[in-house]
């Protein structure tokens, strides 16, 4: 299992770099913005208030101001978090079914490991490869957007968020696995995990338009640890459960769809 | 123990037949051709022994045990080399080895050597620039590495050159003196003729026979295509010596199924004053509908 852990590892750095340069540049550009926000702070707050509701709340601007260091981390935390779920759920679902695309299914899955602990091994790759986008956007906050704006003081902020973007990528990842179980065909599993994706944020807009958060935010992983109420409230130990009993699920019927399946060769 | 054991076993696609009712006894210890025209339900065959997919009913064992669908350590006895090859492109040769050692105890690297030098293959190559043959010496090396007790093989010969061809032969004769188990498909009658124990043959899902290699339907046929110079005989003349027809693209030529025994063949050509004569093995088709229509009517697709 460490042989197939590895190598996907390494079959996998390409991807993963383009996905870390995209974070990069995305924090780069909040951090090119910062200035011009911070010093027309009133004007950009009026053009958002001027946007409609259902606007602001898609690009997650709704109820955030800008005038501090946190706030801005706010703004910006929105943007990574729809890049790392994107990245999970993406890596979730090609991990498993790559090698039917690619056609290495006959080499790997001969070779005297049950389908459980490739799996398991891919997993694995999936979790590291989660890891590092979240290390790189907690490195990027830290060392970028802080001294930027002066925010020393929001440090234990954005630690807080960035356990609940790693918990939500998490549970990305194993949706992704399990859209490869679910769709036979290797392209489609990673279009099924996209809307999977899509489907989800449009349904936490959807909540938050409608005042339904408090009732209904268990529907939707955006907002398990939706970064303003984190940032409030702590993080909820009921969404740690959720997001762990549905991540075990997930991954329970992923081992099961894909233990008794014809491979596509 | 037979090292391969089915049981009806079944596979449909949907509505589509793959096999039907295939029941196979591999004796541990035989090399064992599986013959078939393409869609016969070789490969379908062979992906269920390995677990590759699951059958509609049935069983298939290796060994004895039951093959799990999801693989498991029973593989460690199993070398496998498919028709169709895809590896990493990234990787080399050599890394793909390497990677494919990793799941193994592969004890002895200079088995490797020896696999890679007698396959006149360069494993430092990068495997997006391999050629087809070469893809699948590197498949050969990386399933026999760690010596397995079971081979098996769909197609082996299919993109290997003559020569290769034959040294992968002689390798896996070696490996069978010394106990390995061979299991290949093929469609190449010449291939089952040279090594195979006993051969099992496919058409449409079903086994047709299973038997020793001299048993095999149309062993005793010959194709003989001549150009007669001078009169020509007429079709009684021909009849004697088996099916005749003209080739309609060659006017004077003959194309003649014979069943007969080589000298009385030689004999009853040699009253003719030929022009051009070429005696060969029958072709796979023609073998097949022996076995289904001894009478039945060749192939027009003949040429000269």
């Amino acid at each position: 299992m460490g042989a197939i852990f590895l190598k996907e590892l390494k079959l996998g750095r390409r991807s993963l770099l383009v996905w870390l340069i995209i974070t990069l540049v995305t924090a780069t550009f909040g951090a090119l913005e910062y200035e011009m926000v911070s010093t027309n702070v009133e004007l950009v707050e009026q053009g958002i208030n001027a946007m409609p509701r259902i606007v602001r709340i898609m690009f997650g601007i709704d109820g955030v101001g800008l005038a501090t260091a946190l706030d801005y981390y706010l703004v910006m935390y929105f943007w990574y978090a729809l890049i790392a779920y994107a990245h999970a759920v993406s890596v979730g679902a090609s991990l498993l079914s790559k090698d039917e695309r690619d056609k290495t299914a006959e080499y790997l899955y001969t070779k005297p490991y049950p389908r459980s602990a490739i799996i398991n091994a891919k997993l694995m790759v999936g979790i590291t490869n989660v890891a590092a986008m979240t290390l790189l956007i907690w490195l990027t906050s830290a060392l970028i957007l802080v001294p930027l704006t002066d925010g020393r003081g929001i440090m234990p902020q954005i630690a807080i968020t960035t356990v609940g973007l790693f918990l939500t990528q998490l549970l990305f990842l194993t949706f992704g696995f399990l859209c490869s179980a679910l769709v036979q065909n290797p392209r489609k599993a990673v279009s099924a995990g996209f809307n999977l994706l899509l489907g989800t944020y449009l349904a936490a807009v959807a909540i938050e338009y409608l005042d339904a958060v408090i009732y209904l935010s268990f529907l939707t992983p955006f907002h398990y640890f939706n970064a303003l109420v984190v940032v409030e409230q702590g993080i909820n130990p009921l969404f740690i459960m959720l997001s762990a009993v549905l991540a075990v699920l997930s991954l329970l019927f992923t081992q099961r769809l894909y233990k008794n399946r014809d491979l596509l060769i | 123990m037979n090292a391969i054991e089915t049981a009806s076993l079944t596979k449909y696609y949907g509505k589509s037949r793959g096999v039907i009712d295939i029941d196979l006894q591999v004796k541990t210890g035989e090399i064992f051709g599986f013959i078939g025209p393409n869609g016969a339900g070789k490969t379908t065959t062979i992906r269920l022994l390995l677990g590759l997919i699951r059958p509609t009913s049935g069983e298939a064992c290796l060994f004895g045990r039951s093959v799990p669908v999801g693989g498991g350590r029973l593989y460690t006895k199993i070398g496998y080399v498919p028709s169709e090859v895809s590896y990493y492109p990234e990787m080399t040769g050599r890394d793909l080895l390497n990677y494919a050692s990793g799941f193994y105890e592969v004890e002895s690297e200079r088995w490797v050597e020896e696999l890679t030098e007698r396959l006149q293959f360069d494993p430092e190559k990068n495997i997006r620039t391999y050629s087809h043959g070469n893809l699948k010496k590197l498949c050969i090396i990386q399933s026999l590495m760690h010596q397995p007790q079971l081979i098996i093989l769909d197609e082996p010969g299919s993109g290997l050159d003559p020569l290769i061809r034959k040294e992968l032969f002689d390798i896996l004769e070696e490996l069978n003196q010394k106990g390995v188990t061979i299991f290949f498909s093929t469609h190449a009658l010449d291939e089952i003729e040279r090594i195979c124990h006993r051969v099992a043959m496919i058409k449409d899902g079903r086994l047709l026979q299973v038997g020793p290699v001299d048993k095999l339907p149309g062993r005793d046929m010959h194709i003989v295509v001549m150009k007669i110079a001078g009169p020509q005989p007429s079709k009684v003349e021909l009849a004697r010596i088996g099916e005749a027809e003209e080739i309609p693209a060659k006017p004077e030529y003959y194309r003649i199924l014979s069943r007969q025994p080589v000298n009385l063949l030689v004999a009853n050509l040699s009253q003719y004053k030929l022009d051009y004569l070429r005696i060969s093995d029958p072709t796979l088709e023609e073998i097949f509908m022996e076995l289904y229509e001894p009478a039945a009517k060749r192939g027009q697709n003949s040429y000269v």
